[in-house]
């Protein structure tokens, strides 16, 4: 590249940026316009470009933006004082320029861009002169206010990038040296990884300082944005921002800039109503957007809420059904919040009058595709009449933070400081008391303030039902999220440490509970949790005031009723049976060898207790044995279903495990023998779908005390 | 032995400017120094001592004229060749260049022709005095 | 050779599964995988490759040939992918096996369920067949959807 191509390019990086600040200046002059050092500002930006458009021989250019001065000089002179004719014009100004630029860029000269129509109108704004006061004493040459220096270097993205990844690298090995180092008990060592690590912090935090941005660098945009909407739409809009200097990763900046623009532009066309609409409900006739940003352990929300009508959820089920995408019982199965979170359905984006001025068909579901890929999540709630939010978290990409680490099971999580509020710990026998029940939820007393208790290797499908520590104890985390307060069970709480969360694959990202995962000292991978996520997952924390019953979906984002969740597996006479996963408790692979005989059964040793097992074949009175290998073993493992009813536990014997599938059960053929809740074909092979709680009827076992050691058992086996 | 070059600075907000108009000083055979804002132009001036000083006549910190003058009340300064460039040709912006002491009033685009010869003539200038 | 390419062959219980060398980044095995929670059984965990988080889909579960024997370590296959790398569980890694395009056939009418869903053709090899695997279509599942 040549050095005037070089030049080139830095010209149009200067003039676009120019021409943001232009904008934002001449939104600030409509709302005060005898401002003098707004309007200065707008003269030397425009006359900036002209000056560089000459030098750079783009005649176009330098014309368009010398028209544009002949106005500003006019408004400077107080010949014209600025209406909103005034501003739409300089507006297009601005818009023609950027268009210049764009084609500047691409092929590297002005080509056959024409901006007559421009031009001309600027001159008939220009004639339109009514006369004002005129400034008095003011000259017109003077410098009004300053342009903020910018003392800074330009560094090649690459090299920040490069130097991002170093530093994570950096702190993991600075974890493993800590860790090794602890373990040493050597003074120098001890000495010597403790300045590494106060060395390293401040390094990792010098170096993501260099690339955050506020958000403010989107949001600056914006005004434009909405202002031009509101006209187009015949709307009255007030934008209002907090926390526009919520930091954010660049590439997170440049991630959120399009989703962004189209959710404002979407709520100033749906979401709020006309002025008279407004005033007969009530408001005020002026809508009012609210951008919200900031911090919240390892996430950056930002919030877009409109006072506007709320999401029609009639509307949209209607959408719905005439596309084909659902039927009307299934709508009238789903809860409103479900209806709500239709909006992100591909092919449900309803035309609209912005959407065409955008000239773009970008929909909902583009917007929810482009959060997740940079491992966010989405969530939308409305309340009809009085208006909807919408709340995208982003996990701040290679972020470090502190974490407080503990165990559940055989597994660490990691759970973000931020969220800690303090720990708390029951010994042995005083967990009955302490931990009381309000109408079968558990709460803890927290001086006074009754805290919901949420236990976590429940939230994470493990076995146990609010199961202890191995020493009796109860370990709660006091948690706070978005304004909830609740305490979380563990099994063991370990340290706090600085961890750098890295965020998920595409696999994984969408589980509501995580909200990344980490490398800790040894080596090992472990999953950060989303406490937000939990609260929610939990129904500690519904954004939705919602009357009527409440779907159990784990993950906002199933949107469609899915049906159940069944394990397949294979059935005594080589059929095909489902076992719906709700009433299985646990899966579990034992070897031959743990199984005994006690008083004619089989059973096996299990969490201190004693597990009666069974056949499905023998649990099915009706049922026709083949011969075939004793206890149906494959692979030399037992694989055994645990089903718990009131406390008692049962282990029922399965052939082989086949798969886990969700699947409608409204449409069961009738039942042919007991045990069985009726038939449906699944995966191409008709399945008899079984109820465990019929058929372990005749099955018992001691119930465990409460406050009993339950440590994770040494078995044989991989889990399911 | 090296080649020494004269220095010249440029103080100029406008990026792209800058960069024109320093690759054109530089073809000249001059060692280029910019500053983007008139108080650190005067700083970079009294520090750096160059022979020829190409200021634009708007500028955020102290404009062009505010600088002109104060680096013509200075006995170190005083001597260095001033060019003010501006984009408008107006009677009265002239005059207030004028009146601050600079040496040449530029208007831009300038004529390449022109101008380096203005720029020889200052680098053979065997006393560093403006006449 | 023209019109043949290099496949990694892997054994996935007693499937002969290749993939297409391009694809792999790398082998390893001996990493220990964190369980996901919550995720769809497809996924075998998550490992740490050299400071990387990696997800690993286990392809045992994929072809639903039953579970690896207890004590069994399974072998990374990493793979590349856009959206950073995959790890894909399987017993064995084999050799590299060239095929000619044109020996490739579409799958057997034999081949039924989800394993013909995930390959793109097979390759009859001396007494085995060798199924190609649909790497794209392994790697583009996301949370909640089964192949």
């Amino acid at each position: 590249m040549t050095e005037m191509d070089e030049i080139l390019k830095e010209f149009v990086v200067e003039s676009r940026e120019n021409l943001d600040q232009l904008e934002r200046d001449l939104i600030a002059l409509e709302s005060t316009p005898s401002s003098t050092d707004t309007l200065g500002s707008i003269f030397r930006t425009v006359h900036s470009i002209k000056g560089a458009a000459g030098l750079m021989q783009l005649p176009k250019l330098e014309a368009l933006a010398h028209s544009g001065e002949s106005v500003l000089s006019q408004l400077r002179d107080g010949a014209l004082v600025i209406n909103p004719a005034i501003a739409g014009g300089l507006l297009a100004l601005a818009d023609g320029m950027r268009q210049m630029l764009l084609h500047i860029d691409r092929s590297g000269g002005e080509g056959d861009v024409d901006c007559t129509a421009i031009v001309e109108r600027l001159a008939r704004l220009q004639q339109s002169s009514v006369p004002g006061p005129a400034a008095a004493g003011t000259r017109p040459d003077t410098v009004d206010g300053t342009r903020p220096v910018q003392s800074g270097i330009r560094v090649n993205v690459d090299l920040l990038d490069k130097l991002m990844n170093l530093v994570g690298e950096l702190v993991l090995s600075r974890n493993e040296i800590v860790q090794f180092s602890s373990l040493q008990e050597h003074s120098v060592l001890l000495g010597t990884s403790q300045r590494l690590s106060a060395i390293t912090t401040q390094l990792q935090e010098g170096i993501m300082k260099t690339r955050m941005q506020p958000i403010d660098t989107v949001w600056n945009k914006l005004p434009r944005v909405v202002r031009d909407s509101a006209e187009f739409c015949g709307k009255r809009v007030r934008l209002e921002m907090e926390g526009r200097d919520t930091e954010l990763d660049r590439t997170l900046i440049e991630a959120i800039q399009d989703p962004l623009t189209h959710v404002v532009r979407n709520c100033i066309d749906h979401g709020l109503e006309t002025p008279e609409q407004r005033i007969a409900a009530g408001k005020p006739a002026e809508g009012r957007l609210l951008l919200r940003a900031f911090h919240d352990g390892g996430q950056v929300t930002i919030e877009v809420s409109d006072d506007g009508a709320g999401i029609d959820v009639a509307a949209i089920a209607r959408k719905a059904i005439e596309g084909g995408l659902l039927t009307p019982e299934q709508t009238r199965l789903m809860s409103e919040q479900d209806l709500v979170n239709l909006i992100f359905l591909p092919g449900l984006s309803t035309a609209s009058k912005v959407t065409s001025m955008s000239g773009r068909g970008v929909g909902m579901d583009v917007v929810k595709t482009n959060i997740e890929q940079i491992g966010g999540r989405v969530t939308v709630h409305s309340q009809a009449g009085a208006g909807t939010t919408l709340r995208m978290r982003i996990p701040l990409t290679l972020a470090i933070m502190t974490a407080l680490v503990v165990t559940s099971g055989d597994e660490c999580y990691a759970i973000p400081q931020v969220n800690v509020l303090e720990l708390v710990r029951v010994d042995a026998g005083e967990a009955t008391q302490r931990i009381e029940r309000i109408r079968d939820v558990a709460v803890y007393r927290l001086r006074g303030e009754l805290l919901p208790l949420v236990w976590l290797h429940t939230e994470l499908g493990q076995n146990g039902f609010q199961r202890l520590a191995a020493d009796g104890a109860a370990n709660i985390v006091i948690l706070e999220a978005d304004g909830v307060k609740f305490g979380l069970v563990v099994d063991e709480v370990r340290d706090t440490q600085e961890i750098v969360i890295k965020p998920l694959g595409r696999h994984v990202r969408a589980i509501a509970m995580f909200a990344g995962a980490t490398i800790m000292g040894d080596g090992r991978v472990v999953l950060i949790l989303d406490i937000s996520g939990l609260a929610v997952k939990t129904h500690l924390l519904s954004n939705v005031r919602e009357r009527g019953s409440v779907r159990h979906d784990a993950a906002l984002e199933d949107t469609i009723a899915r049906g159940e969740a069944l394990l397949l597996v294979a059935g005594p006479d080589e059929g095909q049976m489902a076992i719906p996963l709700s009433q299985i408790t646990r899966l579990e692979a034992f070897d031959r060898s743990a199984l005994e005989r006690v008083g004619g059964r089989e059973v096996v040793q299990y969490f201190g207790d004693i597990l009666p097992l069974a056949t499905i074949a023998s649990l099915l009175p009706e049922h026709a044995p083949r011969s075939r290998t004793p206890h149906g073993e494959h692979d030399g493992a037992v694989h055994v279903l645990v089903h718990t009813r009131d406390d008692r536990r049962v282990g029922v014997i399965v052939d082989r495990i086949l798969d886990t599938v969700e699947h409608g059960l409204e449409d069961l053929r009738p039942a042919t023998r007991s045990g069985v809740r009726g038939s449906v074909v699944i995966q191409g092979r008709v399945t008899e779908i079984l109820d465990l709680d019929l058929i372990c009827g005749g099955l018992g076992a001691p119930r465990p005390v409460w406050g009993q050691a339950v440590a994770p058992p040494e078995l044989v086996g991989a889990e399911a | 032995m090296t080649d020494i070059r004269e220095r010249a600075l440029i103080v100029e907000d406008c990026r792209t400017v800058a960069a024109l108009t320093k690759l054109f000083v530089q073809r000249q055979g001059f060692e280029v120094l910019v500053a983007a804002d008139g108080l650190i132009g005067l700083e970079m001036a009294r520090r750096e001592l160059p022979r020829v000083i190409l200021t634009d006549f708007y500028l955020p910190g102290m404009d062009g004229p505010d600088l002109v003058r104060a680096l013509r009340a200075d006995a170190a300064t005083r001597g260095i060749a001033v060019f003010m460039l501006t984009s408008e040709d107006c009677p009265a912006r002239r005059g207030q260049a004028m009146d601050a002491g600079v040496d040449e009033y530029i208007l831009k685009p300038w004529e390449p022709q022109r101008m380096a010869a203005l720029l020889q003539a200052v680098v053979s200038r065997t006393d560093g005095v403006r006449a | 050779m023209a019109g043949s390419r290099e496949y990694t062959s892997c054994l996935v219980d007693d499937l002969l599964v290749g993939i297409p060398v391009e694809a792999v980044r790398e082998v390893t095995t001996g990493a220990e995988l964190t369980p996901v929670p919550l995720a769809s059984p497809l996924v075998g965990g998550l490992l740490n490759l050299r400071g990387e988080i990696v997800t690993a889909i286990d392809l045992r579960r994929c072809l639903q040939v039953g579970e690896r024997p207890a004590g069994q370590r399974p072998v990374h296959l990493i793979l590349r992918s856009d959206d950073g790398c995959v790890s894909l569980l399987v017993d064995e890694v084999g050799d590299v096996l060239d095929v000619a395009d044109e020996d490739i056939e579409p799958a057997p009418r034999t081949l039924r369920g989800r394993i013909r869903e995930l390959i793109t053709g097979v390759h009859k090899l001396d007494g085995r067949l060798l199924l190609v695997l649909d790497t794209d279509g392994v790697l583009s599942f996301s949370s909640g959807e089964l192949i």
